[in-house]
């Protein structure tokens, strides 16, 4: 995933320190990490593969993707034209 | 005129508790009196017909009868800003239990015959507003705080935006979370024993604040009471169509005690529906069509399982007889 895309963002006025994001990530090295003061902290956002399971586990919606998986239609016509143009 | 803005509130099937709120928010608040003219509201002013144009309107309780639905639909036609106003007109609110009974045989259980003719035509089931006609605000809650409808009255004035609620009771309930070792779930409320400063889905109670909208300030959580789930759920669970009150919860309280949400889910849905009625979950929104097109929801589980229960049934049928009885005499 681009790394560069997403930005993570906890909300600290809404979390309740119950940690259920770092026990649920799903990255091989997990995104979460307890801090020191106890509130979780995104220690490695370019692992995200925005699965979304945090938001879902979250008690209080506390975690905000930010640009998340920004969906683009292209149009084909224009695709095609552009292969077609390389392979002349 | 006079450059207010007309205000009209329209009576449903309801307690009346929602426009007692209104009253007391402009009672309140001058400010509003100022911006604001009522023209129809039966509870305060004498006028009998709603006017051909309305501003601002508030509607308040459940569709149940005929009536009820044409005037509904007469508000939404005069209205340019519609309001939804409590738990029974958004979500159906406890009025919208009386699902849970035949119409007829209640009528026959109450009033000894099947239906009064002279009397208002009810509906075969209970309706929630919010899923006949298109609305522009809902202010949940029972009963709705005053803040929210001042907010929503002021900001309309004002020609703003009204913010839109995406968090839940947990974000303003001052419980500590801590995580489970053994997941059980107790039946019933908290009694004297329960901790008074951790979190009730910790101790094995049910609490839907994780799950319901914010707003409340999380009363009910600090005297020691669960959360009922008043405000409807969460908006999130409300929009998407995989998520329903019952998964979501138990999806919260698997990783909670450090199980899978995806793949222990349906254990732990299992354990909750063997502890808990299904139709608990639904104490306030039984009759919302929302939540009872979920493909994996559980509210029309509630609902059937609540429609069969052998002692609603005899115990409508032996007031029927009852009331069949006394009419005899």
């Amino acid at each position: 995933m681009p790394a560069s895309t997403v930005t993570i963002r906890i909300l600290r006025e809404r979390c309740k320190k119950c940690l259920n994001c770092v026990r649920v990530c799903t990255a091989f090295d997990g995104v979460f990490e307890e801090g020191p003061d106890g509130y979780p902290v995104v220690a490695r956002p370019e692992e995200c593969v925005q699965c979304l399971i945090c938001h879902t586990v979250c008690p209080a919606n506390a975690i905000v993707h930010e640009n998340y998986r920004v969906t683009m239609l292209i149009n084909p016509d224009e695709a095609i034209i552009e292969r077609y143009r390389n392979m002349v | 005129m006079t450059g207010k803005l007309t205000l009209a509130v329209i009576p449903l099937s309801g307690c009346g508790g929602c426009e007692v709120q209104v009253l007391r928010a402009l009672a309140l608040h001058e400010d509003l009196m100022e911006r604001y003219e009522i023209v129809y509201w039966p509870l305060v002013v004498e006028e009998t017909k709603l006017p051909e144009k309305v501003d601002v309107a508030i509607v308040e309780g459940l569709v149940r009868t005929r009536e009820n639905l044409e005037a509904l639909r007469e508000a939404r036609l005069r209205s340019r800003t519609l309001i939804l106003l409590g738990s029974c007109a958004a979500w159906g609110g406890i009025g919208g239990s009386a699902d849970s009974f035949n119409p007829r045989l209640s009528m026959k259980a109450i009033y000894g015959r099947e239906g009064i003719e002279e009397s208002a035509e009810m509906l075969p089931r209970a309706y929630a507003a919010a899923d006949l006609v298109p609305v522009d605000y809902i202010i949940s809650r029972c009963p709705p705080p005053v803040e929210h409808v001042v907010l929503a009255l002021r900001a309309i004035a004002e020609g703003k935006k009204v913010p839109v609620a995406d968090s839940t009771v947990c974000s303003q309930c001052p419980r500590e979370i801590k995580p489970v070792e053994k997941l059980e779930f107790k039946p019933g409320l908290p009694g004297p024993n329960a901790d008074p400063k951790t979190c009730f889905l910790s101790q094995g109670y049910l609490c839907l604040g994780s799950v319901t909208t914010v707003g409340c300030g999380a009363p009910c959580t600090r005297h020691g009471v669960t959360c009922f789930g008043c405000g409807g759920p969460h908006i999130e669970i409300a929009e998407r169509r995989d998520m329903d009150i019952v998964t979501a919860l138990a999806k919260k309280v698997a990783t909670l005690a450090g199980l899978d949400p995806a793949n222990d889910l349906d254990k732990v849905v299992d354990m909750l529906l063997k502890v808990y009625e299904p139709r608990r979950f639904y104490v306030f929104t039984f009759a919302s069509q929302v939540l009872r097109r979920k493909p994996h929801g559980y509210a029309v589980h509630a609902l059937a399982s609540t429609r069969r229960d052998p002692v609603f049934v005899k115990r409508l049928e032996e007031r029927a007889h009852f009331a069949s009885g006394e009419e005899g005499l």
